[in-house]
């Protein structure tokens, strides 16, 4: 498919370390359109900023080891690319927010010097012109651009996140990662920031990942929902199915635990259980202990991933024809 | 800005009063009389009466002490040593320039090869670059400086006849003692710059700027030194201030006319005006570095200026550079 800008498949990322391995994605495969908002939900440790820093490059060095898959950009396997041109891609085609506003800003640089930075590496202009465009794009993530020339401790948590923004949109890149762009800031702030993102979104045509763990954020802003547990992609699908009719135990589970506004619930289920060690995943199922649909052959057995409706993938026992009866 | 360096400077005055006071009380417990070793052993007790009398060690301690800190105030003078009559003040500054030169140059070489080393072994950390600057920098600082001395006297001065072996007759004296100093204290600058860079590398701007698509140079360069500079601004400051009055050993080594040596050679000689105006004056110096140091941090790390702005006054923000 032509419009297709994103294709990752099979991609495996451990952290090896002396002690252990940890498994910390195992053969995911998703594609993003042009312009589609994908939303990739899963608990801490599901694995999803590893999946991000995986598709950047920019994984620990030699800790983190991309095992196998590959991550197509327009059809060029990032992979398989020199550090150099991954260089011109960073920050141009793929950019990133990262989740915590406080400490992604360097202190001892005005903001203005660190829009700028991201300009200058990839339009090439003069400083004065990287000074000026940086201007402009804080007055689109609604800062004063005078400001340029203050440094990041001047501003509070929320304008952080702008600026942060703006220095990942600087270039208008195709694809944004956007890692839980929003946890770390209080409520009403959240709701400006996704206003703010999804506007930009919108006018810029970028393709954008919105890493959370926040379904609500994922129902505004997303068209696809990949569900993430233990490294793996459990449930995908468009918002409607995802959202309306979602296939896999975890997914179900998981809408079970959030307050509604119609419904009048005493106490929110939980999901039992812990999520599994990543350096000690089971052959099986991984959601196989907390599941609550779970049946004798579920801990014999690893599912693979079944089309359930078209478009609509689930990673479990129950659909996989050769199992059932 | 102004109202922050005024109050600095205002805490200088009970800082001096403390100091003073201390060594007045030491001077009165200490045994031994300043007035007998002035004159020897040969001189007659009434000689020595006189002596006292004439140097007003007759009066209650706190006489003393009043007059001593008025003189100060009004005349600026720190009283006479009791060695050579020479005012205090006289002998002391060129002593002074002297030890702060070697100081400077000591502080600086030790820093710039420190520094250069730490980034070494930060970014070629746990290999065994990392390992051989360890090995190096623990070297120099576990060998005593007197050790050093003599070996660079051994290479420079006897053997290659490049620079003298003692005194300081010309610039050239200075080398020496400031390559001595300098180089023991490398280990500490390596290791603070080594720790801090580390830190700082693992801080998430820096993988903002990686996300940026910035190469690594610009990020070890651009983003994290400065950064990591601020502990090692730090230790200059306070390796500044000690350096400059406890250079004794290689003042010694090298016979070199500095402050420390003239203050430990005043203490054996019962020379209490040498000792306090040497104090004193030392004191105001490390007080001025310190101030020096700390506003210089602003241009280091700009949070700082808020912090040191809103200390001083309740001004309006000001402008940023």
């Amino acid at each position: 498919m032509s419009d297709t800008l994103l294709s990752v498949k099979d991609l495996v990322i451990h952290y090896e370390t002396e002690d252990e391995v940890v498994e910390a994605v195992n053969n995911i495969s998703f594609d993003i359109k042009k312009g589609e908002v994908l939303g990739l939900v899963g608990e801490t440790g599901a694995g999803k900023t590893t999946t991000a820093l995986g598709i950047l490059g920019l994984l620990p060095a030699k800790v983190g080891h991309v095992i196998q898959g590959s991550i197509e950009l327009e059809g060029q396997d990032l992979l398989k690319i020199s550090e150099r041109e991954m260089r011109q891609i960073r920050g141009k085609k793929i950019s990133m927010i990262f989740q915590d506003p406080m400490t992604a800003l360097n202190p001892v640089k005005t903001v203005g010097d660190q829009i700028a930075e991201v300009i200058l590496l990839h339009d090439h202009c003069s400083k004065a012109e990287a000074l000026r465009k940086a201007q402009d794009m804080l007055a689109m993530v609604g800062i004063v651009p005078e400001r340029y020339r203050d440094y990041p401790h001047q501003f509070s948590g929320g304008m952080k996140q702008r600026i942060v923004i703006a220095i990942a949109l600087a270039c208008k890149p195709e694809l944004l990662i956007a890692d839980e762009p929003t946890t770390a800031l209080d409520v009403t702030i959240q709701a400006q920031i996704l206003d703010m993102m999804r506007k930009l979104q919108k006018d810029q045509g970028t393709s954008v990942i919105l890493i959370t763990h926040d379904l609500g954020v994922v129902a505004e802003m997303c068209d696809n929902c990949a569900v993430m547990y233990g490294g793996e992609l459990v449930e995908y699908g468009s918002l409607e199915q995802v959202f309306d009719n979602p296939k896999h135990p975890y997914t179900r589970a998981l809408y079970k635990s959030i307050p509604s506004l119609d419904k009048d619930v005493h106490r929110l289920e939980v999901i039992p259980g812990l999520v599994p060690d990543p350096s000690d995943l089971p052959e099986y199922c991984s959601f196989f202990e907390r599941c609550a649909e779970k049946c004798p052959k579920c801990n014999k057995y690893d599912p693979v991933r079944t089309e359930v409706e078209p478009g609509h993938f689930a990673k479990c026992l129950q659909y996989m024809k050769e199992w059932e009866g | 800005m102004l109202k922050y360096i005024i109050k600095r400077i205002l805490l200088l005055i009970p800082i001096l009063l403390g100091v003073s006071a201390i060594i007045f009380i030491l001077k009165t417990v200490t045994p031994g009389d300043p007035a007998r070793q002035i004159l020897g052993n040969s001189a007659t007790e009434e000689q020595v009466q006189e002596k006292r009398e004439e140097l007003g060690l007759n009066d209650p301690v706190i006489v003393q002490y009043v007059r001593y800190i008025k003189n100060i105030v009004t005349k600026g003078d720190f009283g006479d040593s009791y060695r050579t009559g020479e005012p205090v003040l006289s002998e002391i500054l060129p002593r002074l320039r002297t030890s702060g030169i070697i100081t400077i140059g000591a502080v600086a070489i030790g820093a710039i090869i420190g520094i250069i080393l730490g980034i070494i072994s930060a970014l070629k950390k746990y290999t065994w670059v990392d390992s051989l600057v360890l090995v190096i920098s623990m070297f120099f600082q576990s060998v005593p400086e007197f050790v050093v001395a003599l070996v660079l006297i051994m290479i420079f001065a006897v053997n290659l006849h490049l620079l003298p072996a003692t005194g300081i007759t010309s610039a050239k004296g200075f080398i020496l003692p400031m390559l001595c100093i300098g180089l023991s204290s490398v280990a500490s600058y390596t290791r603070i710059t080594r720790s801090s860079m580390l830190e700082v590398l693992g801080e998430d701007y820096i993988r903002t700027a990686r996300a940026k698509g910035q190469t690594e140079n610009n990020i070890t360069y651009h983003h994290a030194l400065r950064n990591a500079m601020i502990p090692v601004a730090q230790s200059i400051g306070t390796s500044l201030g000690n350096s400059i009055g406890g250079g004794m050993v290689i003042e010694t080594v090298f016979g070199v006319p500095g402050v420390g040596k003239y203050i430990v050679d005043s203490i054996t000689q019962r020379n209490y005006p040498s000792v306090l105006g040497g104090a004193l004056i030392i004191a105001i110096v490390l007080t001025l570095i310190n101030l020096i140091v700390d506003i210089s941090f602003v241009l280091i790390d700009p949070r700082l200026k808020t912090t040191i702005i809103a200390s001083g006054a309740k001004k309006p923000k000001a402008k940023a550079a």
